[in-house]
């Protein structure tokens, strides 16, 4: 295995997702959220006007970034593919519950791996719960629980998200009067632009090339092993991270006083559970959407607009955590969620 | 010989709805008088109605929680020690001067300090004056009329009387005079005193200051506080040593979980126990917490620590 | 994808389409946020939160004007007036806890705090003109050094572990984070 360059190229996206994640922080970002995919789209769908809370408000160049990285590296080695038509509105919603499972648990599968590589032990709960999530994931899979296939051609619209991202760079450098930018709070703290986009566009093509995902990683260890380059990169990751965050003085283990992180470990548990299970269901975590979204994916594009809507959501209906708590509407989307992927396993399982 | 039999089956019928019907009688019975019967010894506050009234809701509470009947004996702030001593109760709500004295005295434990007013389980005392009277500083007061609250009141008292010693005053030769209103409701007295000329001075409990401006009986711009002592513990309840430690710890639990929702039975009517008692919660302060007072009764030379 | 004039007319609908946008955006320019006839909601918002900002410094006024004197307890009387009349006021619950540290009761100015930032977190935000998160800061650092010791001394007891959570929860919002 260490003689395929798959390993070492997964090794070398593991490694700079790690580094950049605890960089990005020390640039500007908010602590521990250098990379966050769900707090990314939270931001960046308060920016467009989609919700009201003006401490999240901030249309983030990462996200486009890791949406154009994808696309130009697609094109640059001929993968880019119109393909679509796989059950796109169960997507859709399934996108908003992975926003919801991530909101309630404070944050994207990678930012889960930051906090714990910044010693956050919080986030125990929630890696307990990926785990989880993946493995029910895996077992629904392998009983017969399955979107039906893709459709591959021009008119599933495959293209589309590129150039809905390219709109938001267009929006990002002009700043049109409409977006919303804050002032304060999380939304207001963030990396110079130019090095944000220059990041998401590196880890954009990097992961497009590799597939390199978080669930992905996991559910391929649980499927083959340590056979897999995925688990060494996961492990990449946050060995990185961590001597990021020991080397910039951002390791502070414990559980109290973590910062954007609860008590309530059953919720953390139960939101990343979600997002696990959600993961194996529609083919990676938040950020990998993106990135196939931005080699022609439109089934991950529609996924994608579920977390716009979901991220919207999380924060018009009080549903996303804060460090005071899960509020009881973050509870009630949790359960809503799980409660729609348990039905959708039952209709969408395959009994022949 | 059949009429025989009827009457045979009806008379057993009878027999078994005659003992269900006595059963249902005891089973609607409250079983009173076999609880076990304890009492709480309760401070009077400002009157011995008002404090039968504001805790008789806590007492029955208490009294379901616990399941076992608390009886409220309300006693003079003078007389405490003595009916303690008497085996008069075994539960006693007091300020917490008095509490320090039952502690050093007769052994009484520290069960729950009462939350009240902007400094929770503590209050303070202070010095005022009418505000535009000419008395801006502690050092304007020698040689004023003053008005100190009862002897025992840890913020009406002892807290100010300490200030002034720090402040080196000695309120028995300084003073022009000082007096201590008779009859109930002494604080209100000597601030309203203060406000209407009455002293020039007086030893006010900043959580009767706070009281009477939300009520509006005086307002904030009415007065100046001239010094203020660190916040201390005040309403306290304890238990005295030796009581069953199940009761003790049952007892403690039902203060401690006390909400704001939390009603008891009064002459059949339910009454929020928090609110009737003017009582925002109970917390467990460290005896410990209760130095502070220790501190300041052994330099005002006050009980227990008094020396002749 | 140029066979026939269906696709050329496309092809030169799509030309005319983009020409006359990328037209549009350069004569106009600019325009929309200088005229101020667009919406500028950023500037708006802006306008509003500072307009709130001053509201609440004129509306507090004199409690900060007492308490600067070095009158706390007069200062916290007023502030109870003000409390009564906006009861989900944000300010009145921070200035209160500024207020009752400097009398020395640091656990009701912890238990202010939090109350003021789960209203609002702009109080721990250094970029807010409304911040006291260095005041807040430091009374957290104190506070927490002080609970180890009392809870170590007095292990069990319920009200000190309910101050711990609070001082955490303070300690979790001054970390940061994206909130």
């Amino acid at each position: 295995m260490t003689r395929s360059i798959e390993f070492w190229t997964t090794i070398a996206t593991a490694l700079l997702l790690g580094t950049l994640g605890v960089l990005l922080s020390v640039w500007g970002n908010p602590e521990n959220s250098g990379i966050c995919v769900s707090c990314f789209i939270e931001n960046s769908a308060g920016a467009l006007g989609l919700h009201d809370n003006t401490n999240m408000q901030y249309l983030r160049p990462e996200l486009i970034g890791f949406v154009l990285g994808s696309t130009a590296s697609a094109i640059a080695f001929r993968d880019f593919q119109s393909r679509g038509g796989s059950a796109p509105l169960s997507r859709l919603f399934l996108g908003i519950f992975l926003i919801f499972g991530c909101a309630v648990f404070i944050g994207c599968p990678i930012k889960l791996f930051l906090r714990l590589s910044a010693g956050d032990l919080t986030a125990v709960a929630g890696v307990a719960g990926l785990l989880a999530g993946v493995w029910m994931g895996l077992k629904g899979l392998a009983r017969g629980v399955e979107l039906v296939r893709q459709d591959r051609g021009n008119a599933n619209g495959g293209h589309l998200m590129p150039i809905l991202f390219v709109l938001l760079l267009v929006f990002l450098i002009t700043r049109p009067g409409f977006l919303l930018f804050s002032a304060k709070g999380g939304g207001a703290q963030y990396a110079p632009w130019l090095l944000a986009l220059g990041a998401g566009v590196g880890l954009g093509a990097l992961a497009q090339r590799t597939r390199f995902c978080i669930t992905g990683s996991i559910r391929n260890t649980f499927l083959m092993g340590l056979r897999v380059p995925a688990i060494w990169g996961l492990l990449a990751f946050i060995a990185a991270a961590a001597v990021a965050n020991l080397a910039t003085g951002r390791f502070n283990l414990g559980l109290y006083g973590q910062p954007g992180a609860h008590l309530e470990y059953v919720w953390s548990f139960l939101g990343m559970g979600l997002v696990g299970w959600i993961s194996v269901l529609i083919g990676g975590c938040p950020f990998r959407q993106l990135i196939k979204a931005g080699e022609g994916d439109a089934d991950a594009g529609l996924v994608v607009i579920g977390m716009f809507i979901g991220g919207a959501l999380s924060q018009s209906w009080g549903i996303a955590a804060t460090a005071a708590g899960v509020p009881l509407y973050g509870k009630v989307a949790i359960l809503l969620g799980f409660a729609s992927v348990a039905c959708g396993s039952l209709v969408c399982r395959d009994r022949t | 010989m059949k009429r025989g039999m009827c009457n045979r089956r009806f008379s057993r019928v009878l027999l078994l709805v005659c003992a269900i019907l006595m059963l249902l009688l005891v089973a609607g019975c409250k079983g009173e008088g076999k609880r076990p019967v304890v009492k709480i010894g309760y401070m009077l506050c400002n009157s011995e109605e008002e404090t039968m009234h504001r805790f008789k809701p806590l007492t029955s509470y208490l009294s379901e929680k616990v399941g076992v009947d608390f009886v409220m004996v309300p006693v003079d702030t003078n007389d405490f020690e003595k009916r303690f001593k008497n085996g008069e109760f075994a539960f006693t709500h007091t300020n917490s001067i008095l509490y320090v004295i039952l502690h050093e005295n007769q052994g009484v434990e520290l069960l729950a300090s009462e939350k009240r007013g902007k400094f929770g389980p503590r209050t303070a005392g202070a010095i005022i004056a009418r505000k535009g009277s000419g008395i801006e500083k502690l050092a304007d007061i020698k040689g004023k009329r003053m008005a100190f609250g009862p002897m025992l009141a840890p913020t009406g008292y002892l807290a100010e009387y300490d200030l002034m010693l720090a402040a080196g005053i000695n309120p028995e030769n300084d003073l022009a005079h000082y007096t201590i209103p008779s009859g109930s409701f002494k604080h209100e007295k000597l601030i309203y005193g203060v406000v209407y000329g009455k002293y020039d001075v007086a030893a006010a409990p900043i959580l009767d200051i706070e009281n009477m401006t939300r009520d509006g009986k005086i307002a904030a711009d009415d007065i100046v506080i001239l010094a203020q002592s660190a916040p201390i513990p005040y309403c306290t309840f304890g238990s005295a040593k030796g009581t069953d430690p199940a009761l003790v710890k049952k007892v403690k639990d039902a203060l401690l979980n006390l909400k704001a929702t939390d009603t008891g039975e009064v002459d059949g009517e339910r009454l929020k126990v928090l609110k009737a008692a003017w009582v925002d919660g109970y917390v467990e302060l460290p005896d410990s917490d209760y130095n502070v007072i220790r501190d300041m009764a052994k330099r005002v030379n006050m009980p227990p620590y008094q020396k002749y | 994808m140029c066979k026939d004039s269906f696709d050329k007319f496309c092809w030169a609908l799509l030309a005319v389409a983009l020409s006359v946008l990328v037209a549009v955006l350069v004569l106009n320019g600019g325009r929309d946020n200088k005229s101020g006839s667009g919406p500028n909601k950023a500037l708006e918002r802006e306008m509003a939160y500072y307009a709130r900002v001053e509201l609440i410094n004129k509306l507090y006024g004199p409690v900060d004007k007492l308490r600067s004197a070095g009158s706390n307890q007069e200062a916290l009387l007023k502030l109870d007036e003000l409390n009564r009349k906006y009861p989900g006021e944000a300010h009145g619950h921070i200035l209160q806890g500024l207020i009752l540290q400097n009398l020395g009761a640091p656990d009701e100015a912890i238990a202010s705090f939090v109350e003021g930032i789960r209203l609002n977190g702009d109080y721990v935000d250094d970029k807010s003109p409304l911040s006291r998160r260095r005041e807040i800061q430091r009374l957290v650092d104190t506070s927490a050094k002080d609970i180890t010791a009392r809870i170590a001394a007095n292990p069990g007891n319920r009200t000190l572990a309910g101050q711990l959570q609070k001082i955490n929860y303070l300690k979790s919002r001054l970390a940061g984070g994206c909130e």
